[in-house]
């Protein structure tokens, strides 16, 4: 049975926030308090990397392929780091089938950001022969179960399948490259993450679930690196913050961002 | 040399399947919903319907209609793909949903869309078979009627020897690849297709090879949708007064 | 003349529940002189050997003169969109919900009923070809104001154990409270703040509590309740 509902007069955003003036979430969370966060690694053994991410009941899922592939002209010495992110309507019923829109698009761009920002991959460590071959690193990222908050999830999983990815050792022969059946990690220094936060009326709350995220006004997602500094801001939707509101999320999101880094490096 | 000793590559004998195994239920938000192992095959699929159908003018006055999706997400083979629908996905989309068909009564709703989404995980052989066998168990966990389940299992052909459940190494060298969709109580084929080249007693044998295989699989179905609801109906059979 | 299950056990679509002369009922179909289950359920053997299989996920299919219990998905000109649970979706015409004529160019249906609204309504239309129609014109009908609303798997309660639904008179006479139970699933309590989560807890417990004893529990727990 489905928890008892309450029905009032008005529509479900006041009684979201009404109890939110009481610092209480319809899930029973606190304000700044994440879901139940799980990662498993490897799942598809055959990609280079893979993770799956069940974020409350999100589940998201990644997976890292390393590609030989030409140089972009102008990073002629640097490997390629390439997201891709899909809203599959497997996923939930408000996700029509269809080439990416610009929500897919935007969740790509906002993961691939902060990973770049971050220097996450080291891309000057996959240039194979500088100027001629070096690794194209994809990361392809599925969402499986849509309950809010895919873009923390989202960033957690690419992360995640980064950090674990292994790739095959190559070496450099006159004029060719042979590629080793060894494995080696591929080059993460840094584990960036994002904390996404969702403003309904005044109140200001993380990790949004999917009910608060069909009431709220706007959104704002932090990426923070390994040494806390902010790499990433995303602020999405109609409603707006104030300047009070955004430093004292982006002062939440470093404090947040360390649990879920944790999880990460327990990972290797 | 594909077959050495009688065993295949992976070890297994001309007969046997790959380990399967299948979940029921994983995903939240579908109406049913069915995670297939087979072997190094790692399929996902979401049921969601009977529903609405936009745009209306698709829907049918006097049954409901099927939409499949098969997909392969970019990393699910060894050289990535690209995550665009290719040709070959399309067909199988299609060819999927026509081996699900007549397994369902389309008729108990009139109007509405009932839509199946595949993503590969994990490929490496007879995905479209697996996909076939993890749908129906889907199907049947949304609650939709239907005459019978739908499991499928690919045959082919090996060095001149009949293989049940054809991994893709073998798919790719071998001389021939033959899946297979059956209605297994009612004993109707849904799904047939072929490449490579089969003499008459080959095709034969090799059908009978499939019905083995999906013999064992329709157990292994019946299995994981009994297993997600044993709990409930021993407390049933107790608790009726 | 076999029956190759016991009554109350799981059967699949396409299990062969019989051979020879039943009757067969809902959720099993008859080819040649073999009974088959078409759904994923328990199967239930009745005196006069009739088969029947309730499934375990009840999709819901309006009929004429069913009471459910709706929420406003869309405001129109002249009707409301409902969402009843069902994959058809219902209609509310203007004129099955007001008594007296409103000028629509002058009033916003919004004022009457907005979208996240929940109403007890009866299924007045269904004929597959167009949406099922609603009228919230007869007594005990309307929005509901103020309340709980819960939503469970209705058909094992309806099916399997009658007994409980009557159960559900004696907690409102108990508790003082109403609960209308809709066939779409969906059930609503109206009542004092204060008593309304006893009577979740022991809905909670008519609806989903199936273990060794529970009826003869349920029963004495009701018994014992004092306002």
């Amino acid at each position: 049975m489905s928890k008892p509902e309450e029905i009032i007069p008005k529509l479900k955003k006041d009684t979201i926030m009404s109890l939110l003036s009481k610092g209480r979430r319809i899930d029973n969370r606190a304000l700044n308090e994440f879901r139940q966060l799980k990662v498993e690694v490897n799942v598809v053994e055959r990609a280079d990397g893979s993770a799956l991410v069940s974020l409350g009941n999100t589940m998201v899922i990644a997976g890292v392929k390393a590609v030989l592939g030409s140089p972009y002209p102008d990073s002629p010495n640097e490997g390629a780091q390439i997201v891709n992110a899909e809203l599959i309507p497997l996923a939930s019923p408000v996700f029509e089938p269809g080439p990416p829109g610009e929500e897919d698009v935007e969740l790509s761009r906002v993961v691939d950001r902060t990973l770049r920002s971050a220097k996450a991959i080291d891309l000057k460590e996959l240039a194979i022969v500088p100027g001629r071959r070096v690794w194209h690193i994809y990361i392809d990222i599925y969402a499986l179960n849509h309950d809010g908050n895919l873009i923390d999830a989202s960033m957690l999983a690419a992360i995640a399948a980064a950090y674990t990815a292994k790739i095959p050792e190559v070496e450099v022969r006159g004029n060719g490259i042979k590629i080793k059946d060894e494995k080696v990690n591929l080059p993460v220094k840094d584990i960036p993450v994002t904390v996404t936060f969702a403003k309904i009326g005044n109140e200001i709350v993380v990790d949004p679930c999917y009910e608060e995220e069909l009431v709220m006004d706007s959104r704002i997602t932090f990426g923070i690196d390994s040494k806390g500094n902010i790499c990433s801001i995303q602020k999405g939707l109609r409603g707006t913050f104030t300047i009070k509101e955004v430093i004292e999320a982006a002062s939440l999101a470093r404090e947040l961002s360390e649990e879920l880094r944790e999880i990460i490096v327990k990972l290797k | 040399m594909i077959l050495e000793d009688g065993r295949r590559v992976d070890g297994r004998r001309p007969d046997e399947l790959r380990p399967t195994t299948i979940e029921v239920g994983i995903l939240k938000n579908a109406d049913g919903s069915a995670l297939i192992r087979q072997g190094k095959n790692k399929i996902i699929v979401a049921v969601y319907g009977p529903r609405e159908l936009h745009p209306r003018h698709l829907a049918l006055p006097d049954r409901a209609i099927i939409r499949c999706r098969y997909h392969m997400v970019p990393f699910s083979v060894p050289e990535r793909k690209s995550p665009a629908p290719t040709r070959r996905e399309i067909e199988l989309s299609k060819v999927i949903r026509e081996a699900l068909e007549p397994a369902v009564i389309l008729s108990s709703f009139p109007r509405t869309t009932i839509d199946v989404f595949i993503e590969v995980l994990q490929a490496d052989g007879g995905t479209r078979t697996a996909s076939i066998t993890a749908a129906s168990v889907a199907l049947a966990d949304a609650g939709i009627p239907m005459r019978d389940l739908v499991t499928a299992v690919a045959v082919g052909k090996v060095d001149g020897t009949l293989v049940l459940d054809l991994n893709h190494v073998e798919d790719q060298y071998g001389d021939g690849d033959m899946p297979v969709a059956m209605m297994p109580s009612l004993g109707q084929i849904t799904l047939l297709q072929a490449d490579g080249n089969f003499t008459l007693e080959e095709f034969k044998r090799g059908l009978e090879l499939a019905m083995q295989g999906i013999r064992r699989l329709y157990e292994i179905q019946k299995r994981a949708l009994k297993e997600k609801y044993s709990s409930l109906a021993l407390e049933l059979r107790k608790g009726r007064s | 003349m076999p029956i190759f299950f016991k009554s109350g056990s799981i059967v699949l679509p396409g299990d062969v529940i019989a051979e020879g002369n039943y009757r067969a009922s809902e959720g099993v179909t008859r080819t040649d002189n073999k009974y088959i289950s078409l759904y994923l359920g328990i199967l239930r053997i009745g005196k006069s050997g009739s088969l029947s299989v309730i499934p375990f996920k009840h999709i819901y299919v309006p009929e004429v003169g069913d009471i459910v219990v709706g929420k406003v998905r869309d405001v129109g000109v002249t009707s409301w969109l409902i969402d009843i649970n069902s994959p058809y979706p219902a209609v509310l015409q203007l004129s099955e919900a007001l008594s007296k004529p409103i000028d629509v160019t002058k009033v916003d249906l919004r004022q009457y009923l907005d979208i996240g609204d929940v109403i007890v309504a009866k299924v007045i239309e269904f004929d597959y070809l167009r949406d099922p129609m609603l009228t919230i014109k007869e007594s005990r009908l309307g929005r509901v104001t103020e309340g709980l609303l819960l939503e469970f798997q209705p058909f094992l309660v309806y099916k399997v154990l009658e007994s409980r639904l009557k159960l559900i008179e004696e907690v409102k006479s108990k508790l003082k409270c109403d609960i209308i139970v809709g066939k779409n699933g969906r059930v609503v309590v109206m009542g004092a703040k204060d008593r309304l989560l006893r009577v979740v807890d022991v809905l909670m417990m008519i609806f989903e509590d199936f273990s060794a004893g529970s009826t003869e529990r349920i029963r004495k727990y009701i018994s014992k309740l004092r306002d």
